[in-house]
């Protein structure tokens, strides 16, 4: 016998989007995490255990820009591996996610832009559960600062933008060009290189540093640094870069998927 | 009576799959080179002009690749049409191909609140019928058990309980009842009978003429993305008949 | 025309056995199944085959110069005998290679999780086809390294004929660390994760970016541990002839590789009756 329940779907649209991102995010989750003691904490022990490698291997060059202490090295490599953990891991699971779901946006009616931003969402849920307290404690003991605390999730909003700017970009380029996985590896591997993770920012020749202006995550590891580790308040003008750049990468991403986005079924 | 579907002068052009180049290396040396192409296009519908009311039930028959499918995406907004207009009135259950949303991973709950949020409930409405799909589906025993693990006919069930669970307005059948055991098309009749003295819209599209002759009102035949013809089941079934006699007779 | 895979009139179907059990005759019969699934993945890669180079040639180059650039900065001696470019590419390459191969043996029973369920051959050929396929990314990326050979002066002795040796040593290394983990991972996907991370700091525990010397005395028996170590210095070895080759190292990964392999395959054997529930 059929259900008595209403019988109209009355979900207005942000209503859906909200239902299919849970629904989709936690799928991801589950999928990914079944049959897995450790679980979600994987995702932080990577970050850990690539400050312990490149504390050992780079710690004692690099602790004179550290106020030659070894453990503000640690934390410094440490924020920026965590923002470049998360960018690549979200940033390369949207480039698949339409085409991966190819066959259902064939049989059911949806919008597609729900599956980047699935996939950037289920790094979010990963990042909150697994770095985020970290962080905030790290914070917390250097400021001592309800106001640091806060003003940390701006540039964090910041780096979620910027990763679904880019997961749109990536995922509707991938429709056209299946091949664009090797390139954006590459083009991963220039931004983690390029950003101060392991050697500090004052380094780089200034000839180099024109080019860094591309580089969005780097006034986002800025800004997440002198938040956290400096102990003093929240600098605004880097947390006004990193928002205003992240925006115009959201902006851009999202106006290229919508662009391509009739296109795409043909080769679904 | 009322309309619910209309499409008018509705055609559709698609890229065609030999020129695919999925390359990005090979596109920007073609560009490079001058060469560039736009990809080639098809003409999948051909003006097609199409209305039903409220409370038909219509089948559409034609060959493989007449369009029928497409049509079908089309009116539920899968595909949008290069040109024309596509009207629908009401909500469309479309149940084409059983359980394309599911993971196989998750369990036989967690895909009907994922399927009952694809095609547009709320997590909180799916929970609360999830008894109810069960028992119809008849897979109580096991709500917990990853669909991997379900055969195809048991699948097939599940599908079909989600999507007819709800009196829909539309009802869009595109070759379901191929999978399935015998219990399981007593099921789907039983509840296409209740569906069908609800004056719900039915959109059927088989190759099983006598189904179609016993279900159907109205037909349309499609032929290479056009209409060909549309009428009452019998004369129609018969025309295609000979047709495709005739179209046999000329294979040796 | 002559029927190539002959089958035999009688298939017997036994239930799996506990101990070692691996019926070589059978894996023979089926070797041009091995031969198809190995084309099909070096078909895969040639595909995308300016960027398969590409990437197997500029990723190593890439780091190679990083890692140049900051021993310079540093001033840091890392006690490498021949000239570093090459010294590094050359075990970038290798390591590469043996990353890759690896993690794809440890994936494939799932990636082959279809044909598995559905048609009869011998399971353990999906784990010998990855280290064979992984070869063509390896081989690749050697042009650019005898370009850099010559360019540095720098050449094989005799021992060059030992290559294959050490090849054929590091590809059963790669069986046996794959199949080791293609079985953990069907009990749980905590396996895969940790095949990673092993490879990840394996990366830098391992002589790829400097040589043995650098070690201090009394860590060098725990470093030695490290089965690759010694297949990393034996490549080096056969294909510079300034380079001494580690005769006890490569001894003792030969062993370290039999143990794995031996290990690997009776787990995977344990696992493998359930297989096809758990894919």
């Amino acid at each position: 016998m059929a259900s008595t329940l209403p019988t109209h779907r009355t979900l207005s649209m942000i209503q859906r989007y909200w239902e299919l991102l849970y629904v989709l995010v936690s799928r991801n989750i589950k999928v990914r995490y079944r049959g897995s003691l450790v679980g979600i904490y994987w995702s932080l022990l990577n970050p850990l255990i690539m400050t312990g490698l490149y504390t050992a291997i780079f710690g004692a060059t690099f602790a004179e820009y550290f106020n030659n202490s070894i453990v503000d090295y640690v934390l410094a490599a440490f924020t920026g591996l965590v923002v470049i953990h998360f960018f690549n891991g979200s940033t390369s699971q949207a480039l698949l996610s339409v085409v991966e779901n190819g066959v259902l946006l064939n049989k059911i009616r949806l919008p597609m832009s729900i599956f980047p931003m699935s996939m950037v969402g289920a790094n979010v849920f990963q990042f909150c559960v697994g770095m985020l307290p970290l962080l905030l404690i790290v914070t917390w003991l250097k400021s001592h600062s309800l106001i640091s605390l806060l003003a940390l999730f701006l540039p964090l909003i910041s780096l979620v933008w910027v990763c679904m700017g880019i997961g749109f970009l990536l995922s509707g380029l991938y429709v056209f060009y299946r091949d664009l996985g090797y390139f954006y590896e590459l083009v991963r591997f220039i931004l983690g290189i390029s950003s101060p993770v392991f050697y500090p920012a004052e380094i780089v020749p200034e000839a180099v540093a024109k080019f860094l202006i591309l580089n969005p995550l780097i006034p986002i590891i800025e800004s997440i640094r002198q938040i956290s580790l400096s102990g003093n308040l929240p600098e605004l003008s880097l947390i006004g870069k990193s928002l205003i750049s992240s925006l115009i990468i959201w902006f851009l991403g999202w106006s290229c998927f919508r662009w391509w986005q009739e296109q795409y079924m043909d080769l679904l | 009576m009322q309309e619910v579907i209309r499409l008018e002068k509705v055609k559709l052009w698609r890229r065609t799959q030999e020129e695919f180049s999925y390359d990005l290396k090979k596109t920007v040396l073609s560009i490079a080179a001058g060469k560039y192409r736009q990809p080639a296009k098809k003409l999948v519908l051909n003006n097609v002009d199409l209305v039903v009311e409220k409370g038909e039930k219509v089948g559409i028959i034609g060959a493989n690749g007449s369009g029928k499918s497409t049509i079908l995406k089309v009116i539920c907004g899968i595909l949008k049409p290069s040109s024309g207009k596509v009207r629908v009135r009401g909500e469309i259950a479309p149940l084409i191909e059983l359980g394309a949303g599911f993971d196989p991973n998750l369990s036989v709950i967690d895909n009907i609140i994922l399927y009952g949020v694809m095609l547009g409930f709320s997590r909180w409405e799916m929970k609360q019928r999830v008894g109810l799909i069960l028992e119809f589906a008849e897979l109580e025993d096991y709500a917990l058990v990853p669909v991997k693990g379900l055969s195809s006919g048991m699948v097939a069930r599940l599908g079909f309980a989600i999507a007819t669970d709800v009196q829909p307005d539309i009802l869009i059948l595109d070759e379901v009842f191929s999978v399935g055991d015998e219990r399981f098309k007593q099921k789907c009749q039983y509840r296409m009978q209740q569906l069908w003295d609800e004056k719900t819209t039915v959109l059927l599209v088989s190759h099983d003429l006598d189904y179609v002759k016993e279900a159907c009102e109205v037909l349309i035949w499609l032929e290479k993305g056009e209409v060909r013809m549309v009428g009452g089941t019998d004369e129609i079934i018969d025309l295609y008949l000979i047709s495709s006699q005739t179209k046999k007779s000329t294979i040796k | 025309m002559k029927n190539k895979l002959k089958y035999p009139t009688e298939i017997v179907i036994k239930p799996p056995s506990k101990s070692l059990n691996l019926d070589l005759k059978e894996i023979y019969r089926f070797r041009y199944l091995i031969g198809n699934l190995v084309w099909r993945d070096i078909r895969v890669q040639f595909n995308a085959m300016y960027l398969g180079v590409i990437w197997a040639t500029v990723r190593p180059l890439l780091m190679v110069t990083i890692f140049a650039v900051f021993r310079n900065w540093s001033g840091a001696s890392l006690h490498v005998p021949i000239p570093y470019s090459v010294y590094v590419y050359s075990g970038l390459i290798l390591w590469f290679y043996f990353t890759e191969a690896t993690t794809a043996t440890s994936k494939a029973l799932e990636k082959n999780a279809s044909l598995i369920t559905k048609i009869y051959f011998p399971r353990v050929i999906n784990l010998i086809v990855p280290a064979i396929a992984s070869l063509y990314g390896l081989g690749v990326a050697m042009f650019p390294l005898f370009c850099m050979m010559v360019w540095q002066g720098v050449y094989p002795g005799w021992r060059i004929f030992l290559l294959p040796f050490v090849l054929l040593q590091c590809m059963l290394l790669v069986n046996g660390v794959g199949t080791l983990f293609a079985a953990l991972s069907l009990e749980s996907k905590d396996f895969d994760k940790l095949l990673n991370q092993i490879l990840y700091i394996g990366l830098y525990v391992s002589p790829v970016f400097f040589a043995p010397g650098l070690i201090p005395e009394k860590g060098r028996l725990i470093y030695f541990l490290n089965p690759i170590a010694g297949t990393l210095l034996a490549f080096r070895s056969v294909l510079f002839n300034d380079f001494p080759f580690p005769l006890w190292q490569f001894i003792y990964s030969i062993i370290a590789t039999i143990v794995l392999l031996v290990i690997g395959l009776i787990i995977y054997q344990r696992v493998e009756a359930f297989i096809a529930d758990k894919l």
